[in-house]
C-alpha cells in the first residue's frame, strides 16, 4: 500500500474535520469512539487525532508514508473487517506519535507496529497491530 | 473467506491447535474465546499491552499541549 504523494493530500483534506468513528476505541482508551483529524497548526505535517467526546485528549499523528516513504505492512482481513474491510487506495494509515520537545525540528517516536487505518468510503479507524510487527517497533525514532 | 453460523457456546476449530468459541452474544457484541497453543501470536491492539501503554504514553492534553498521563 502506497499512495502517491497528490492523492495523500486530497485525501487528508477528505478527512480533516471529519469525525472517525472507531467502533472499538483506541486501545487504552476503550470509551472514545469518535475522533477528528485537526491540523497541528505549529507542526503542519502533523494532524491531531482529537477525541470529540473529551475535546481535551489527543494524540499526534502524521500520515505514515510522509514519514517514512518504504513504509511495508500486511494486514490481517480479519482487523480489517471491523471497518469494513476498505481496499487500497481507500484508506489512510497514520502513525501515533510521541514528540520530544525542546528543538526545532519534530523529534520523538513513532509507533509503527500499530498504525491507525482510517477507511475513507465509511469514515471508520482502527488501531492494528501489522502482520509483519516484527519488522517495525512501537518505538521507532524520527526526526524531522 | 468461509463464513459460518455459530450459537452461543458452539465453537470453531482451526487446525489442528485452535479453538475459538462464542462465549456469549449480547446485542450487537460477541464475546469470543480462544484456545491457542502459547506461540500462536493473537494479535488484537486492543488487548496488546505494548499498544495501550504506547498510547498511554502518547496521549496529549490538548488544552496546554502536555502529556495527559504524568
Amino acid at each position: 500500500m502506497s499512495p502517491s504523494e497528490t492523492n495523500l493530500e486530497t485525501f487528508e483534506k477528505e478527512i480533516q474535520d471529519k469525525t472517525i468513528l472507531f467502533p472499538l476505541g483506541i486501545p487504552g482508551f476503550p470509551t472514545h469512539h469518535r475522533f477528528i483529524f485537526v491540523q497541528n497548526e505549529e507542526r503542519p505535517p502533523l494532524f491531531w487525532l482529537q477525541s470529540v467526546d473529551d475535546e481535551k485528549l489527543g494524540f499526534a499523528v502524521i500520515e505514515a508514508f510522509r514519514l517514512k516513504k518504504d513504509y511495508y505492512f500486511e494486514v490481517e482481513d480479519t482487523d480489517m473487517i471491523s471497518i469494513g474491510s476498505p481496499k487500497e487506495g481507500e484508506c489512510m494509515v497514520y502513525f501515533v506519535l510521541c514528540i520530544q520537545d525542546g528543538s526545532d525540528k519534530i523529534k520523538g517516536e513513532a509507533n509503527m507496529r500499530a498504525p491507525i487505518i482510517v477507511n475513507l468510503k465509511n469514515k471508520l479507524g482502527r488501531q492494528i497491530i501489522i502482520r509483519n510487527d516484527a519488522q517495525y517497533s512501537e518505538a521507532e525514532a524520527f526526526e524531522i | 473467506m468461509l463464513v459460518i453460523s455459530r450459537k452461543e457456546g458452539e465453537a470453531v476449530k482451526l487446525a489442528d491447535n485452535i479453538e475459538v468459541i462464542v462465549v456469549s452474544i449480547d446485542g450487537q457484541r460477541v464475546r469470543l474465546g480462544i484456545k491457542a497453543p502459547k506461540d500462536v501470536k493473537i494479535l488484537r491492539a486492543e488487548l496488546d499491552p505494548t499498544t495501550i501503554q504506547t498510547n498511554q504514553k502518547a496521549a496529549v492534553n490538548l488544552d496546554d499541549k502536555t502529556p495527559l498521563m504524568p
